[in-house]
């Protein structure tokens, strides 16, 4: 199924802003970012450094993901 | 009612943009914060500084999730209200280019006596920092441009607890 994504910050390094990622039917959140390292290997740190979110709000890895959801993926907050 | 309107006579209200793209102005901030019943305010700002790490920064840029963040300063602030004595509190922070000397963050508590005015807002200010999805480059003067990872490897447990 698809899986939209939202990535940004350093993340926009690696990937586009915005993407779609085939995970199998009934996976977990956790499924976005095991996708997301394998298009792109290098950042596995960077990516196991960040947290997820849907509907504006945190999630964990073991959210189940349904067709077209949005996930954003958060690399630590670096504000003030 | 939701617990947020139910404590909004005491915080900026829906008008108010808590994500800026122009530069924050810390005096209307102050001037909302003035109450008749307190005798204490404290305003943090946190600004954007000329060096970091020892190397001359020119400016920052901040990258926001703005609806993330907006909804998640929105509780942060509310439960700083519902902990504490205040009679006024509020963040609001900037996206985009922020040059040396103007504010990146502002946050302001008043209560009737200090303590709580200051603890309070130290309390909003430590979670937007780290709870918040926004994202500060460093512009240094050399023309590199680097993400900050200023709390990446620190223990807050929002790093370690996703």
């Amino acid at each position: 199924m698809n899986i939209k994504v939202r990535v940004f910050a350093s993340l926009k390094d690696y990937f586009a802003p915005e993407l779609t990622l085939d995970v199998p039917p009934d996976s977990q959140a956790q499924a976005v970012l095991l996708g997301l390292e394998e298009m792109n290997p290098v950042c596995r740190d960077l990516l196991r450094s960040c947290r997820l979110a849907v509907n504006e709000d945190f999630i964990t890895g073991e959210h189940p993901l349904r067709e077209n959801e949005e996930v954003a993926v958060l690399p630590p907050s670096s504000g003030g | 009612m939701s617990r947020e309107s139910a404590l909004s006579s005491k915080t900026l209200d829906a008008n108010w943009k808590l994500i800026s793209d122009s530069p924050l102005r810390p005096e209307e901030l102050l001037a909302q914060a003035r109450n008749p019943a307190s005798g204490a305010l404290v305003l943090f700002s946190g600004e954007a500084r000329n060096h970091n790490r020892g190397r001359p920064v020119l400016g920052l840029e901040y990258e926001v999730y703005k609806p993330m963040a907006e909804k998640h300063i929105r509780r942060i602030v509310a439960d700083a209200l519902e902990r504490w004595e205040l009679n006024f509190a509020a963040c609001v922070h900037r996206a985009g280019r922020t040059e040396v000397l103007e504010s990146a963050v502002v946050v302001v508590t008043s209560s009737a006596h200090r303590s709580e005015a200051y603890e309070a807002n130290r309390y909003i200010i430590d979670r937007v920092k780290h709870e918040v999805p926004i994202w500060k480059k460093e512009l240094y003067a050399d023309g590199e441009s680097v993400w900050s990872e200023n709390c990446e490897n620190c223990s807050h447990p929002s790093h370690t607890s996703p």
